[in-house]
């Protein structure tokens, strides 16, 4: 901890109840200065109130909110050092994308000049110098959501927070957008607290990532952590495609229920007779008659799906038990030599891609 | 209402060539009925013929409200000339006003309590709004009669203005809460975040979002104060009589054309107001107004 940036924002045991609800439940965060930090999870699991909790708009029932050091749980939300994106972008429709740029330094009595001069260059940063008079309505959702961003930069604040701000826009304008975004917080350097329930948005972007499932944190760490080493069941099925395997632990290997076999895996955290889930990546498995290493099991094709760059194989092992596996369409593979429906083959990977997890 | 020309030619999307379908042509799942233009002229006619000769007869030199003899201001100049009139014109836009002014005010902050306030008391206060628009204008007048003898009070043009503003709260409220519910929360939030207190943030934020409708239902009520008779009638006190009284009085000794001439300059007014309120949205880039008009 000596050695990474110190934290700007600690969200401290925090519980959040509305009603009967709990929405957060005894979360703990600590994000870093300059960080590009995602909150991940399906709708409900309790991201967005964590971000109004930051913000100020909601108010925690237990634990306790630090920004930069301070609680700043009496601290009002036009006196906290954070700016928000909203999803609805929230733009004064009354107000030109000028005015709103400088709504928030006219309110923080920054001088007139000084005014001009933060306005354009955030309006530059972010492509839209010659909009600067148009109102929201006259400008299209990306140009929107540009305005939205450069209303909430242009403060400087220490932590920025976004609330699923590409959520309303065309798949393409969102990859375009998210690179875009990535660029800008590398430019100001500012804490960027980024909500979304894309876990593929949050991988793109992300430093770290924090997945959350009904008001508990269920990870936190990077993109590849997160990917590689999913903690838990919730984690491994929501990021990305997950094949979860149910088995019993017993020496150095996962018994699995649906065949019986006895696979080779990393169960030093569980003794002996645990009930367990075996999730193994799509693209970590190999499908090859005759596998040379590593753990295999065998099974009938029952699925093949071309998907341009990869091709996508459903594999049933047993009744009801299938693997996904993913092989790209790489420069040697030929169409002819692609796996056909119905034949029988086996599946193997490296017992280090095998990895155990609670059922 | 859309007037477009129906296409004239409609070539049978069924029928092969030669084909004998017993009609000139097949019939369409949205096809506009051909007397559609026909009968919108009735309407059209049915509404604004009696306004029109209203309009007309103002103008007549003659006495007379059947033969137009001819072009003629005698009846404005007659208007313009009798202080009493004038005097009522005065009272009856003074009613309307200080009524726009007050039930504005009210209405709108009903309107905030109705849609904000996170309270139980917000749907029976919703249904207690709504009961005094439908309940009958005569019964509420009459009970404000008997409500302002019974307490001492001398009826007046303060009277009036009071039973103005109760039946024009209802007014306000209904089309501010529309506005408000309609409203994103975010908006305001976004100022707050953005650096404003609480009051900033109404004054900045809400309030110039709230405008076009404020002033829609302002105009509204105006109109509405502004040609009241029934609460007018039972509410007011001995002083000038509001306008729409002075003109049931002058029917008492037989319709004049003078009151074609009044009728004329009340039209005026009002539509003056409506197309000054419109005017000023359209220059706003403020579609709000239009929609909540039509």
């Amino acid at each position: 901890m000596s050695l990474s940036p110190p934290t700007t924002v600690h969200v401290d045991r925090v519980v959040k109840r509305f009603g009967p609800v709990t929405a957060v439940n005894q979360l703990d965060l600590q994000i870093r200065k300059g960080e590009f930090f995602s909150m991940l999870g399906p709708s409900g699991c309790g991201k967005t109130t964590t971000l109004r909790i930051i913000a100020g708009f909601e108010q925690p029932d237990e634990g306790d909110v630090y920004l930069e050091g301070r609680p700043v749980a009496s601290v009002p939300p036009y006196r906290r050092n954070v700016n928000t994106v909203f999803q609805s972008y929230a733009l004064f429709e009354h107000l030109t994308a000028w005015e709103n740029v400088a709504f928030g330094l006219r309110r923080r009595r920054v001088p007139e000049p000084e005014i001009r001069k933060r306005v354009a260059d955030m309006l530059e940063l972010v492509r839209l110098k010659g909009k600067a008079m148009a109102r929201p309505r006259q400008l299209s959702g990306g140009q929107q959501q540009r305005v939205a961003l450069a209303r909430a930069l242009v403060n400087l604040p220490a932590v920025l927070l976004l609330d699923e701000p590409l959520g309303a826009l065309d798949l393409q304008l969102r990859k375009q957008m998210q690179i875009e975004l990535k660029q800008i917080q590398r430019t100001v350097g500012i804490t960027f607290v980024y909500v979304t329930h894309d876990q593929e948005e949050a991988l793109t972007m992300s430093d770290r990532i924090a997945v959350m499932n009904d008001g508990v944190l269920q990870q936190c760490g990077t993109p590849e952590e997160i990917y590689e080493r999913p903690l838990n069941a919730f984690v491994a099925g929501f990021i990305g495609i997950s094949n979860l395997l149910p088995g019993v632990v017993e020496d150095h290997a996962v018994r699995l229920q649906s065949t019986g076999q006895l696979v080779p895996a990393d169960v030093a955290a569980y003794r002996p007779g645990d009930p367990v889930l075996l999730c193994v990546r799509p693209e970590k498995l190999r499908l090859e008659p005759a596998p040379e290493s590593g753990v295999s099991v065998e099974g009938t094709v029952v699925e093949t799906v071309y998907l341009g760059t990869s091709t996508q194989y459903l594999v049933e092992l047993a009744p009801g038990v299938r693997l996904t596996a993913i092989e790209n369409n790489v420069l040697t593979a030929r169409p002819e030599d692609r796996v056909q429906r119905g034949s029988r083959l086996r599946v193997s990977w490296l017992p280090e891609h095998g990895r155990v997890l609670q059922s | 209402m859309s007037v477009r020309a129906a296409p004239v030619e409609a070539r049978p999307l069924t029928a092969a060539p030669g084909v004998r379908t017993g009609r000139a042509r097949p019939p369409r799942a949205f096809d506009r009925p051909r007397f559609l233009k026909v009968f919108t002229g009735l309407v059209y006619v049915y509404f604004f013929v009696p306004i029109l000769i209203v309009f007309w007869f103002s103008f007549n030199s003659a006495r007379s409200l059947q033969v137009f003899r001819s072009f003629s201001l005698t009846w404005y100049r007659q208007f313009f000339h009798d202080p009493a009139i004038i005097a009522s014109l005065t009272a009856s836009i003074e009613i309307a006003f200080v009524t726009m002014v007050v039930s504005s005010l009210i209405g709108t902050l009903l309107a905030f309590g109705l849609v904000r306030a996170r309270t139980r008391l917000a749907r029976p206060t919703d249904v207690l709004m709504l009961l005094n628009l439908v309940s009958p204008e005569i019964v509420t007048a009459i009970a404000f009669l008997l409500l302002f003898t019974q307490l001492g009070i001398t009826l007046s043009i303060g009277t009036v203005i009071i039973g103005h503003v109760t039946f024009s709260i209802a007014y306000v409220t209904i089309i501010l809460r529309g506005r408000l519910s309609s409203m994103n929360r975010e908006v305001e939030e976004a100022a707050l975040d953005l650096g404003a207190t609480n009051l900033q943030a109404i004054r900045l934020v809400t309030l110039p979002l709230l405008w076009p409708a404020i002033i829609a239902s302002g105009m509204l009520v105006f109109v509405m104060s502004f040609d009241d008779f029934i609460t007018t009638y039972f509410t007011t006190g001995l002083g000038v009589q509001p306008l729409p009284l002075r003109i049931y009085s002058m029917i008492h000794f037989g319709v004049t054309p003078e009151i074609n001439a009044i009728g004329t300059l009340m039209m005026v007014i009002t539509i003056a107001i409506v197309l000054a309120a419109i005017a000023i949205f359209a220059r706003q880039h403020n579609r709000q107004i239009v929609t909540l008009l039509e």
